[in-house]
């Protein structure tokens, strides 16, 4: 903060009032200059404008020039949300020269023109008192100081999948170091699972391999493997993270393979959305590494296997000594960082029982499945044959657990419906019926759509445009009637049918097929549990919510916390580098200053009022933020509260419950200031 | 000789979030823009997908932001003319004459007040007017007059009236060289103007047939017209058309690329419409709506409750009624092969896709450019690298993007500069 804010303490309170119209947003309902009018000569105020837009520069303007020439020593600005633009409107009182919390906001827009826009006059009124309100209390601020706290030059990210690995890079070149933690015991991720992906046809080692090797290579990172973020305290800048990991892969490398696959196949748990070389069978928790993983030796993943031992039982006596049944309790120890990146990914949406036929016929798998299949480790890479049989008709069916309508398609357990565009489904789903094409000419195959977005670079052009030159069919149906897929009889020549209403024509086809794709979407992760430590927000769409998505689109509520790719919202492994360096960018502005300010908004103790009753403490949510001290007072001891600046969240808690007027009050929102406001919400207009 | 960390070509939303995230790591940035006010495209949008917040207000703190930061010089309506050499790029730039003292000039418009000559303005589309001496648009950064030559009658009533003594009619062209560690280039696309060329759709014909950025400018409350209306006769429209892909995967346009924007903003458009017009149609011809970021698809839902028309059908002709200026649209199957009935609108908005520019990248880069002539890149876990070591790019600049995925990739852009520019240390 500048050194020459001015000081106060002799000069009455000179306030400016700056009423916004937000470019219509406001003034189509709220009459401003009314509202200008009802203020300009209400006690204290000096001077008060309305501009079309405050923000602007040309607004900021004039705040700057009311400080510094006309002695304006209290600022309202009446507005948006202040979650917007009130490190906006502190930046214009910072460079006018005055204290930047001398500063009071009135929002008018979400609070008064958008929650009144059919009642003008009404919402008027409400404007008028809002910012009466904003001018009293205003009137009562006193200059502060935020709080200063040397950064710690270190960065945790959750997650070894493309983004984390992309992070983690970024900030280690940056010279920040970097802890990354990954729950399964390799790295690769979701990408690791596809064998090749879309745009730059880029096969997933040539995406997965650089970064791991670079990573293992850069000494600012640590990888931890098969590990857990299990807490979290302090604050931005400056936390406290404790991490549980488990150091035994399980399985000794010497293992030789039918060993293994003996007690691969003995494993009872399947991992739902993981699946083998062949595609078809689910991972277990033994597996072995896809092409792309890091490390390249099979592992027990101890956060899925339950200990039961059947994998030791299924192998030889002589080769038990080779897997570790129990990796005993894991280890734990805390981290020092910075900040907190979350890349913990998606999954894809797993369709129910039955749903286009889906695990009750054979014939029916989702696209990664079939990707895989059609691999050259895949069951189709040389032959299209299930079970013996020729496939000559192949249906993709876009939109599966993805864009659902609530009434149409079935909710999942939790009552949901994925109500979203999964983004990649699409020209993931014209690349691989291109190679199906590719590989087996003679076979006819149908895409039934919604919509196609082919909207990436050169996704037109390279998948959808080519798509149509070579042959592939393309139906259109409407959202409110998908496709109805039912098993034809043993002696049909074709296994499925599938049922459609074309939109073009309004006909019902009846298609016959020998197998189905369903070109599933892409989901959250469930972790409840992370959501709960980092105090994560959680859209209407379950994907982890950014606080903007424009103006801090990778920052989250918690300035320390950021997040990188799909566990925001479904992107392609393009896009998600991309978020992945964006949310470095910002952990190494944070990082690259020695220290973070945090704001003053925090409780104070009277220590002459407070009598130690503990009140304030059991109420209080945030850990440490206030302990109870002994002081010697006239000779006597007595207990009085004492708080914790960087750890307490000003949130006024221990305010309401304190039963002493006067001994606990949060700076920057005392009691005296919201008396005064709401003595003139309450006034005569 | 000025030299900076970086040097950013291009000062709409990609260069000035690229630009603030690396002031903001305390690096010395120099943003040009060859326009006269910062802002970009996006300055000139009224409200943006999918939050409907008002774009001058995610836009304008952001321009201030980049215009107060310590770290970051602003210049503006200033040409690239080349970008040499290598550790550091020398880059030659020409200060063109705005024929305004910016050292005295205090944006008053004064000038602009008493100037006697109306020039239809180019931030308005054409729809409103400016003076020949002007500030180009009331949020511009920064806040310095332009007098534009081509339509000046030399009456010299601007010098007379200005307080500051700031016109100088005799202003020349600067030229100056300046070094720079690194270079990002954040030149945007530019919006085709294929249709108006050639006449599709009575583009540039009938007034009443006007493109999407025009429309953009009538739904800001202080756009030219105070409201919607249409430019033949000023009438409240009735019934709106949309023409999506025009001038996208077309290739008798010569663009076979989707734009990528175009569905999102024809809806948001058709939305505003909606909410503004207590009584009209808008109906959107489309081949397929491509609602696909975050949010997006929940967006189109809405306009369909709210009921904005969906017809998933091309528009092969356009004629109009002489007498009334409204339009006649044939609407033709999407393969083009039938042609399925007419329809009457009083007014066509043409969603136009998104092109390169053909001032992309400065003169002395080799940087390569894709089929698609945008910026090329082949690092797929690199997307904003290209093939010119310490040369970055983001943006529209590396083919059409919505303003949340270009603020992210300027982001990204940033965080690789800064590396590049860290590893130059050691």
């Amino acid at each position: 903060m500048k050194e020459k804010t001015q000081t106060l303490k002799k000069d009455p309170p000179k306030v400016g009032v700056y009423i916004c119209h937000c470019g219509g947003n406001i003034s189509d309902v709220v009459d401003v200059e009314k509202v200008r009018k009802a203020v300009e000569n209400y006690p204290n105020v000096i001077s008060a404008h309305d501009t079309i837009f405050m923000c602007s520069n040309e607004g900021q303007e004039i705040i700057e020039q009311d400080i510094k020439e006309n002695g304006v020593n209290r600022i309202v600005v009446a507005s948006c949300t202040p979650t917007l633009h009130e490190q906006t409107f502190r930046g214009a009182i910072r460079r006018g020269g005055l204290n930047e919390f001398l500063y009071e906001h009135a929002n008018i827009r979400e609070q008064v023109s958008w929650s009144h826009a059919h009642t003008p006059e009404a919402a008027t009124d409400k404007a008028i008192r809002y910012v009466r309100a904003a001018i009293k209390k205003a009137s009562l601020l006193k200059p502060l100081e935020s709080i200063k706290v040397e950064t710690r030059k270190h960065a945790i990210i959750i997650g070894g999948g493309i983004a984390g690995l992309r992070a983690a890079i970024d900030l280690a070149e940056n010279g920040i170091m970097v802890d990354l933690i990954e729950r399964s015991p390799y790295l690769g991720g979701r990408v690791a699972q596809f064998h090749e992906l879309f745009p730059l046809r880029s096969k997933s080692v040539e995406l997965i391999e650089p970064l791991v090797q670079t990573a293992l290579k850069h000494s600012n990172i640590t990888l931890h493997l098969n590990a857990d973020l299990k807490e979290k305290s302090g604050y931005i800048g400056n936390m406290e993270v404790v991490i549980e990991k488990f150091t035994t892969r399980g399985i000794n490398p010497q293992m030789d393979n039918s060993t293994l696959q003996a007690a691969i196949k003995a494993c009872p748990i399947q991992l739902i959305d993981e699946y083998t070389e062949t595609g078809l069978s689910p991972r277990k928790a033994i597996s072995v590494p896809y092409p792309a993983n890091y490390p390249k030796t099979p592992a027990i993943d101890w956060y899925h296997c339950t200990r039961c031992g059947k994998c030791a039982e299924a192998v030889e006596e002589s080769k038990r000594h080779l897997i570790t049944t129990d990796p005993g309790p894991s280890e734990r120890f805390t981290l020092n960082t910075g900040v907190v990146i979350v890349a913990t990914g998606y999954i894809h949406y797993q369709p129910f029982e039955g749903e286009f036929g889906y695990r009750t016929s054979p014939q029916v798998v989702t696209l990664p499945q079939f990707e895989r299949m059609l691999s050259p480790t895949g069951i189709f890479n040389k032959e299209l044959e299930l079970n013996g049989k020729k496939i000559k008709k192949v249906a993709f069916i876009h939109c599966v657990g993805s864009r659902q309508i609530n009434g149409v398609h079935q909710a999942q357990s939790d009552g949901n419906v994925n109500d979203y565009c999964s983004r990649v489904c699409c020209t993931a789903t014209l690349q691989t019926a291109q190679d199906l094409k590719k590989k087996f000419p003679k076979s006819t195959v149908y895409e039934l759509y919604r919509d196609i977005r082919a909207y990436g670079r050169s996704h037109e052009e390279n998948y959808y445009e080519e798509a149509g030159k070579k042959g592939i069919v393309f139906l259109k149906y409407e959202g409110s009637f998908p496709p109805k897929v039912t098993l034809n009889t043993s002696e049909s020549v074709y296994p499925l049918t599938i049922q459609l209403t074309e939109s073009f024509s309004q006909k019902i086809l009846d298609l016959q097929v020998d197998l189905i794709v369903l070109s599933v979407g892409m989901m959250p992760r469930s972790i409840d549990s992370l959501v709960g430590e980092l105090n994560l927000s959680v859209g209407a769409d379950r994907f982890l919510l950014e606080v903007h998505p424009k103006l801090r689109p990778v920052e989250t509520a918690n300035n320390a916390i950021l997040l990188a790719g799909t566990c925001q919202a479904p992107m392609d492994s393009k896009e998600t580098s991309v978020a992945a360096s964006a949310a470095a960018s910002k952990a190494a502005i944070i990082l690259n200053k020695d220290y973070v300010e945090l704001e003053p908004f925090v409780a104070k103790v009277d220590p002459q009022k407070c009598n130690g009753t503990g009140n304030c403490i059991t109420q209080c949510e945030y850990l440490g933020a206030i302990k109870m001290v002994e002081i010697e007072h006239n000779g006597e001891t007595k207990k009085r509260a004492e708080i914790n600046p960087l750890i307490c969240k000003g949130c006024g808690a221990c305010v309401s419950v304190c039963p002493t007027e006067g001994a606990i009050d949060v700076i920057g929102y005392e009691i005296h200031q919201f008396d005064a406001m709401v003595d003139a919400f309450v006034e005569d207009l | 000789m000025d030299s900076y960390s970086s040097i950013v070509v291009g000062a709409g939303i990609a260069g000035i979030q690229a630009a603030l995230d690396l002031a903001d790591q305390g690096y010395r940035i120099l943003l040009v823009d060859k326009e006269p006010s910062i802002g970009g495209k996006m300055i000139q949008l009224s409200k943006v997908f999918p939050t409907l917040d008002c774009s001058s207000c995610i836009t304008t703190p952001k321009m201030s932001a980049a215009a107060h930061h310590p770290n970051i010089t602003v210049l503006s309506y200033t040409d690239v003319l080349s970008i040499q050499g290598e550790k550091p790029f020398i880059a030659n730039l020409k200060k063109k004459a705005r024929l305004v003292d910016e050292t005295k000039c205090i944006g008053c418009r004064q000038c602009e007040y008493d100037c006697p000559s109306d020039v239809p303005s180019e931030f308005e589309m054409g729809l409103g007017a400016r003076k020949a001496i002007y500030i180009p648009f009331q949020t511009a950064i920064p806040q310095i007059a332009l007098l534009d030559l081509n339509n000046c009658i030399a009456c010299g009533r601007c010098a007379r009236v200005c307080p500051a003594n700031a016109i100088d009619y005799s202003q020349q062209d600067e030229e100056l060289t300046i070094h720079a560690d690194s270079v990002i280039i954040a030149s945007g696309f530019e919006l085709t103007q294929e249709p108006f060329k050639t006449g599709t759709w009575g583009a540039g014909k009938f007034p009443n047939v006007i493109s999407s950025l025009a429309a953009e400018r009538l739904l800001t409350p202080n756009g030219p017209y105070m409201g919607i209306r249409r430019p033949s006769d000023g009438k409240v429209p009735m019934s709106v058309a949309y023409i999506l892909c025009a001038g996208s995967r077309d290739r008798t346009m010569g663009n076979p690329a989707c734009s990528r924007i175009c569905c999102m903003y024809s809806i948001k458009q058709a939305m505003l419409i909606m909410g503004s017009l207590p009584i009209v149609r808008v109906t959107l011809y489309y081949m397929d709506i491509r609602a696909f970021g975050k949010g997006y698809d929940q967006f189109f839902e809405t306009a369909k409750a709210m009921g904005v028309e969906f017809y998933n059908r091309k528009i092969g002709e356009i004629t109009e009624d002489s007498e009334t200026k409204d339009l006649i649209l044939r609407v033709d199957s999407i393969d083009g092969n039938e042609v399925i009935k007419k329809e009457r609108h009083d007014l066509v908005i043409l969603s136009v896709g998104a092109i390169p520019g053909d001032k992309l990248v400065p003169k002395g880069l080799s940087l390569k450019l894709g089929d698609d002539n945008f910026i090329h890149c082949s690092f797929p876990t690199n997307p904003t690298l290209t093939n010119q070591e310490g040369v970055f790019s983001c943006g529209g600049a590396m083919a059409p993007k919505d303003i949340v995925d270009t603020i992210l990739e300027a982001s990204a852009t940033a965080m690789k500069t800064s590396n590049y520019l860290k590893s130059l240390k050691k």
